[in-house]
Formats: structure tokens, sequence, C-alpha cells
């Protein structure tokens, strides 16, 4: 199957956003996380401001894997590879993030994500707003 | 007695931070963030500032970021400061929120660099201050 679409809640300057519900990992297909590809510096969602929100419940330490991005075009960092990171069960999560453009964008600009273990784990996608 | 101090948690590039346990919420004194830089290029701002506020008390509250000191004939940084106080409201429905960025010419106190933050009476729960780079 194709991968699971995780969309990202934006953070607004000067106001408060309600703590998402969160989604539950999709360890079998991964994720996907659809972010415009841009061109520009300063763009509204761009992957340098995205933040990933793991939880994991589970009684051991899970691994969430940002793919490196494909592409000269999109991902001109892409050959630095794969980042795989440790989701503490201790802590009961953390944060990934932010990410690097160049290494994680997809052709069409979107990060996938996958997960070693989806048992008691969800996943918030959050974009940083953009600076005054 | 004085604010309690929110310490910063820093969200590095391409790397996982573990959930930190957060400070309890301190109403009755209010609480306060430190966000002095003496490094060049200088820390991150207000702007690259993201408050996580988990409530327990099982209703809605609100939390209020004080207005800084600045503009017209007051001396500081925050020039906007004539707009106000910011309150938002923390719901129980969703166990709280996040704030921000906030606007440093809106918030900033005023020789010290400081957040000033007060919270509604019963408020119950945590704050986490994060502050990451806003762009690479």
């Amino acid at each position: 199957m194709s991968r699971t679409t995780l969309s990202y809640t934006i953070w607004t300057e000067n106001n408060v956003t309600n703590l998402p519900s969160g989604t539950n990992a999709d360890a079998s297909n991964g994720m996907n996380i659809p972010v415009p590809k841009v061109s520009t510096p300063g763009a509204t969602d761009a992957i340098d401001r995205l933040m990933l929100y793991v939880s994991n419940g589970d009684s051991a330490d899970h691994t969430v894997t940002v793919r490196g991005g494909t592409g000269t075009a999109a991902s001109t960092r892409g050959g630095t590879g794969d980042l795989a990171v440790t989701v503490s069960h201790t802590a009961g999560g953390g944060w990934i993030g932010p990410l690097e453009t160049n290494r994680f964008a997809q052709n069409d600009g979107s990060v996938n994500v996958d997960f070693s273990s989806a048992t008691s784990s969800q996943i918030t996608a959050y974009m940083w707003p953009t600076r005054w | 007695m004085a604010r309690t101090q929110i310490l910063l948690t820093t969200l590095t590039r391409n790397v996982m931070t573990d959930i930190p346990a957060g400070t309890a919420i301190d109403q009755a004194n209010g609480m306060y963030i430190d966000l002095t830089s003496t490094s060049i290029p200088a820390g991150p701002g207000s702007e690259n500032l993201t408050l996580e506020i988990r409530t327990t008390n099982g209703a809605d509250k609100t939390v209020t970021i004080k207005t800084g000191v600045g503009g017209s004939v007051n001396y500081g940084p925050a020039f906007r400061s004539g707009i106000g106080d910011l309150v938002l409201t923390a719901h129980a429905a969703s166990g709280g929120g996040v704030v921000g960025g906030l606007e440093s010419a809106r918030f900033m106190q005023a020789t010290n660099n400081q957040i000033y933050i007060d919270f509604q009476s019963g408020i119950t729960g945590t704050i986490t201050a994060f502050v990451g780079k806003g762009h690479q």
C-alpha cells in the first residue's frame, strides 16, 4: 500500500493551537508528509520549519527514520542518507526537527517517515510559523 | 514572590529531543522566560519561541502573555507594546495548547530580555518552552 498521509498543523504567531490528538503511526506502509515544493527561502511552509512530535507509550524504544530525499532538484544533500533517531519510551517520546530541506525533500517536496514499530505510537506534524 | 523561570529546551536540526517533563505552572507568582543572548550571532528570539501548555484542572483557563516595555516615551525594545497583553485560552477538551511564536516587538520586557506569563486562577498543569531556528 501507499504511504499514509500525515498533514501538519501550522502554529500561529501570537495565538494558541489546541493540542492535536495525534495520528497512529503506520509502520507497515510508512507515512508521507506533503509539503509544497518551494524555490524561495522564507516560503510559508517549508521542511526547515517542520517539527514532528512522536509519542511512545510502548515498553521499548522505537526507531523513527526520516528518509533521505531523492532527485537533485529537490534534495541536493539527499545523498547524506536517512536520519534514524530513537524514540525513548522512558521519556514517552520526543521532538524531531527542524529538518533540513536539502536532505529530506522528495521530488514533490514531501517528507517520508518510517517506523520500527507502531505499538502505542502516535505522530503529530507541526509547521513553525513564518517569521515576521 | 518573584516569578518562576521556565527553562528553555532547544530543538536542534536533524535531531530527536526527548519530551521534557515540563515545569509546574506557578499561577500565584507568574512565570518568565529568559531569552538573554550574548553570543554572535544572537541566540533565538521570541519569534522562535513556542510554549506547550498542558492543563489538568478540567476547565478552560486563560494564559496571558504580558505586554513588554517600549514605544512612545518609554525606553525599551517592545515598541508595539501598546497593543497590550495577549490573552489566550488553554482548552480543557484538548488538554492545553501550543502558543507561538511570539512577537518580540510586543512582548519583550525592558532590559532583561524576558517574556512574562500570567495564568488564570485555578489552572494546574505544566508548561514547556521550546526554541529553535526558524531557518537553517
